[in-house]
């Protein structure tokens, strides 16, 4: 049982226990934060919306600002006296005056430009062939296919307002090969319509990106998108003049608000979406809140945090359930012990209340257990005790017949003295047998005791078996039990003399330290040794002097001196019986 | 009862620190760039150049990618001018070219922000003239390019036409010049030279012949009105104009226009115009180079310059290290390169090793067989050397403006009167 015993941690109750502390520690902890994540993500998310949504209305405001400064510029030029004549009547002035004209025409667009726009890529193309660019660079398109461009035909088309056209490509030298917006309006006369020039300002990505640079973070990012889902503008350049086809976006134009969220595919965008009517461009701008709140919430470290806090947990919480269940588990130890019938392991008390209670408890019990337990070893001692008292105290009446027929005898024989001492011998032993209760007699009285009972024996059977006595003078006083030599003697005398056989019985008392040495040996025939050597009293039916016997001398004395006490039946060497008994020596105090 | 007070003290300190550190953590954005950024301008000059010295320093340095942004020279100005005011120097480009005109203005208002060179270019490695403009309070902050050291070109088979031999060409003075022209004009139609209302080299180009500037050689007393010089200049130039020799061109687009489609017979340039004249090689073997007209009239002595520009290395760029060793081994001290930019370019060095360039001594087809380069370089040491101060364009915006009274009024005295007024008010320090 024990063997099989496997440590499994949890079925123990300090395993239990922190387990479920750390459980309930977790499912708090997770759907708190969970609840508090969500209200601040939606918080968040409502302040950060709004003023995304400012910025993104700024990039609009600011575009048409822009807007106005190309219309204003568009304007100058349309109103300028000498941009005209440039354009149109260039050859009717002589040389000083096309000088001075030009010098007006540059005039006239320093005044109409605002200070941010002064480096303005302006190209005004004449339809008779005159150019003008405002920039430090070269025109590489020949005047038919700049006339030829989508921007100029734009602008043919519809003279009364601004174009904005997206190309792969500028018309001058620096931005031959990148994405630019070309901004194209034509000059015409109101009256007649007639078309004499076209101006263009070439804007770009550059350019465009002051105007929605503080709106792009990494989560969030700007597009401007012309009527045929064209990408003419972005904060993701590689978008730029491709078609739109992302699902946000689709949703976003069917949708047609000015901003709407939405959610798919694992993705949580807002989407804003502002129409620039005089450019003809819609812009969007979308942010990533997934992204953003990423950014916001660094998760990695939330649940590091969380671990090492469950982990803390964990441990605070076994131990401290270890420590408060460790009376119980002694508790079990010493339990197991008194399986083995150790009744002295009491519990220290200690540990929370219910534990001390418990250990107090068990300690109580253990001293009642252990009280009841003697006293009913002391009863059962008692009984016996009280039942050996009755036994001796009992003399056996045969013993009593016999002997008084052999006084009836001795009267008859009229040998009065011997009458006389037997008569005597007979009344002490009497006396010393059923007045006396004491149970424990000196040693000089229970010699007294088997003088007379010798006496009356040898008056009834003669004396060829004699008796001699060798008492240490020190031992006159011990005590020892009442008639525990008689029944030996008697013994001896009955069984170890057959047909009349003559012999000596002899008694040696002595002291060796404090204990009493007493043998009794005989001359007799000896006991039948068995094969183990082993002795067997003869059992005598009657005849008994009382009711104490050798049978139960030995339990007389283990109740009385317990393992102090030897008592021993042998053939001695010279033949005949020695019993020798061994008790402490004590004195009557 | 104590003890657990302690355990729960110690675990709640525990789990302040553990929620606590979440807010101290920092997040940097910031993305360092491996590549030099470079500003400047002229697509067939100067960034060819930087693309050269790029390839070359590449061989030895593989890993540094050298980026050219190609912005005009008055949007480099402007924006280098804002990055710096608003301290954004994220967007700080690593190398830019500045005029020479423009430099002693920026390097006035901003020594500080660039890179010191003094120690890192032997001061004799430079002509003088150029190390002069490049250096403020004897720190030299630039690395001299190319020499804007000006020169007649002209059509050989245009003025052949109108009945001129290239002796004709050689050691003019201006009125002789525009005496050619008037006659150019009359028998083949084709103007002399393009003037450009909004930008005056040619007043530069004389007043430098003669050693004159608007400003005195302390860079910054005005010195306009008495400036026999600068009158003299606006004066040839009001007869160009009304000898129809020199017709209106705006902007650096007509300007080459005019040229490249045989508008005018001759340019009075900065030799870096070499490359832009060479983009048209249907003209080859028409174009022939000589001295630049005198104004004082005495033949064989005009030497001039008209623009010419340097490297400057920005101190808080990202990748300045990196740029100030690139800058100084490629355009600082390789004569290797500088006569690969003889011939690639038509650059006029303006190195003191310039006997060296063997390219120098090349015959050039584009110019009949004359070595165009040398011819050029050899003007250099010769080169008046001048102190343009800090306001030059906009004084020059001043003359423009008055310039185009005088065209109408015809009176030089009050015009120039007025305009040292205005330009003692602009440069006044």
């Amino acid at each position: 049982m024990k063997n099989k015993k496997s440590y499994n941690l949890l079925n123990t109750f300090s395993g239990r226990i922190s387990g479920m502390v750390l459980l309930t520690a977790l499912i708090i902890s997770v759907s708190i934060s969970a609840v508090v994540l969500k209200m601040s993500q939606n918080i968040f998310m409502d302040t950060y919306g709004q003023s995304q949504e400012k910025v993104f209305s700024q990039i609009e405001e600011e575009l048409n600002i822009l807007n106005d400064d190309m219309q204003k510029v568009m304007e100058e030029i349309d109103s300028s006296w000498a941009f005209r004549m440039y354009l149109t009547g260039a050859s009717q002035m002589d040389n000083v005056e096309q000088y001075r004209n030009m010098y007006q025409m540059e005039q006239d667009l320093t005044v109409s430009s605002s200070s941010d726009l002064k480096l303005l890529n302006i190209m005004v193309l004449g339809m008779q062939g005159q150019d003008y660019l405002s920039r430090t660079e070269t025109i590489y398109m020949t005047k038919d296919e700049i006339l030829d461009s989508p921007a100029a035909a734009a602008a043919m088309d519809e003279p009364e307002r601004m174009h904005y056209t997206f190309a792969k490509g500028g018309y001058t030298q620096t931005n031959k090969d990148i994405d630019v917006i070309i901004v194209s309006k034509a000059l015409y006369y109101r009256q007649s319509r007639q078309i004499y020039g076209i101006v263009f300002i070439t804007l770009n990505m550059e350019d465009l990106q002051k105007y929605y640079d503080y709106f792009v973070t990494d989560n969030s990012s700007f597009y401007m998108v012309d009527t045929e889902d064209t990408v003419v503008c972005s904060s993701r350049r590689g978008t730029v003049g491709k078609t739109m086809e992302d699902s946000w976006y689709i949703k976003a134009k069917n949708a047609g608000a000015t901003q709407c969220t939405i959610r798919e595919k694992g993705q949580y965008l807002t989407v804003m979406c502002r129409e620039l009517p005089y450019q003809q461009k819609k812009i969007y701008g979308v942010v990533d809140n997934r992204l953003a709140l990423t950014q916001l919430y660094n998760m990695p470290l939330l649940i590091s945090i969380c671990l090492a806090i469950g982990c803390l947990i964990l441990a605070v919480s076994f131990f401290f359930a270890r420590e408060t269940i460790r009376p119980l588990s002694t508790l079990v130890q010493k339990m197991s012990g008194i399986k083995g019938g150790h009744f002295q392991e009491y519990m220290p008390v200690e540990g929370t209340l219910e534990v001390q209670e418990l250990a107090k408890t068990y300690n109580y019990m253990l001293d009642d257990i252990e009280k009841y337990i003697a006293e009913l070893m002391h009863t059962q001692q008692e009984k016996r005790k009280s039942e050996i008292k009755a036994l001796q105290m009992q003399i056996n009446p045969h013993f009593i017949y016999n002997t008084l027929a052999s006084i009836k005898l001795l009267v008859y024989q009229n040998d009065t003295e011997k009458t006389i001492t037997t008569i005597d011998a007979f009344i002490s032993l009497l006396r010393n047998t059923i007045n006396n209760t004491d149970e424990l007699v000196t040693i000089s009285r229970e010699i007294e005791n088997l003088r007379n009972y010798m006496q009356i024996i040898q008056a009834r059977y003669g004396d060829a078996v004699q008796m001699e006595f060798y008492i240490s003078r020190t031992c006159q006083n011990c005590e020892i039990p009442k008639l525990i030599l008689q029944p030996f003697v008697e013994n001896a005398f009955f069984h170890g003399y057959p047909s009349g056989q003559k012999g000596t019985i002899q008694i040696y008392i002595e002291k060796q330290e404090d204990m009493l040495k007493i043998r009794i040996m005989d001359d007799g025939v000896g006991l039948h040794a068995d094969a183990d050597n082993k002795v067997s009293l003869p059992v005598q039916r009657k005849e008994h002097f009382s009711g104490i016997g050798i049978h139960n001398i030995r339990e007389r004395l283990q109740l009385m001196y317990a393992e102090k006490q030897s008592l021993s039946i042998e053939n001695g060497r010279f033949g005949g019986t020695v019993v020798t008994i061994q008790l402490p020596a004590r004195t009557k105090e | 009862m104590l003890k657990h007070m302690r355990y729960t003290a110690v675990l709640l300190a525990v789990m302040m620190c553990l929620t606590g550190c979440g807010d101290t953590a920092e997040r940097t954005t910031d993305v360092k760039r491996n590549s030099i950024i470079v500003w400047t301008w002229d697509e067939s000059f100067n960034v060819k150049a930087v693309r050269m010295a790029a390839g070359k320093y590449n061989l030895t340095h593989p890993d540094t990618e050298i980026i050219v942004e190609v912005k005009e020279n008055e949007k480099v100005m402007e924006d280098v001018k804002n990055i710096l005011i608003a301290r954004d120097y994220q967007r700080l480009p690593d190398i830019i070219m500045i005029e020479d005109y423009d430099a002693q203005d920026m390097l006035s208002l901003y020594a500080d922000d660039f890179v010191d060179l003094t120690d890192k270019i032997p001061s004799d490695r430079f002509v003088e003239y150029k190390t002069e403009v490049c250096s403020r309070d004897n720190t030299l902050y630039g690395i001299p390019f190319d020499s804007g050291v000006a020169a007649l070109f002209y059509r050989c088979d245009i003025l052949e036409k109108a009945g001129f031999t290239e002796q004709d060409m050689q050691n003019l003075t201006w009125e002789e010049y525009i005496a050619i022209g008037k006659q150019v004009k009359e028998k083949t139609g084709t103007a002399m030279l393009t003037l450009d209302p909004t930008d005056l080299p040619l007043v530069r180009l004389i007043m430098q012949s003669e050693g004159k500037w608007y400003v005195d050689s302390d860079g910054t007393t005005v010195t306009i009105k008495d400036n026999s010089v600068l009158k003299y200049s606006l004066q040839i130039m009001r007869q160009m104009l009304e000898d129809n020799i020199g017709i209106s061109a705006n902007g650096w687009n007509d300007f080459i226009t005019a040229f490249q489609k045989n508008q005018v017979a001759t340019v009075v340039s900065g030799g870096w115009i070499i490359s832009s004249l060479k983009e048209n090689q249907e003209q080859s073997g028409k174009w022939r180079v000589a001295r630049i007209p005198s104004a004082s009239g005495e033949k064989d002595s005009a030497v001039s310059n008209v623009g010419g520009s340097a490297w400057y290395i920005l101190k808080k760029s990202a990748m300045c290290e990196q740029a100030t060793d690139f800058a100084v081994s490629t355009f600082g001290l390789d004569d290797e390169l500088m006569n690969e930019l003889v011939e690639a370019i038509g650059i006029i060095p303006t190195t003191t090793q310039m006997a060296e360039y063997d390219n120098l001594r090349k015959e050039d087809p584009f110019f009949g067989g004359t070595q165009v380069s040398g011819f050029l370089a050899e003007m250099c040491d010769e080169m008046p050397v001048i102190n343009y101060g800090r306001k030059t364009y906009e004084i020059e915006d001043i003359i423009e403006q008055e310039f185009q009274g005088y065209l109408v009024n015809n009176d030089l005295e009050n015009t120039l009167e007025k305009a040292q007024m205005k330009a003692e008010a602009v440069a006044k320090e």
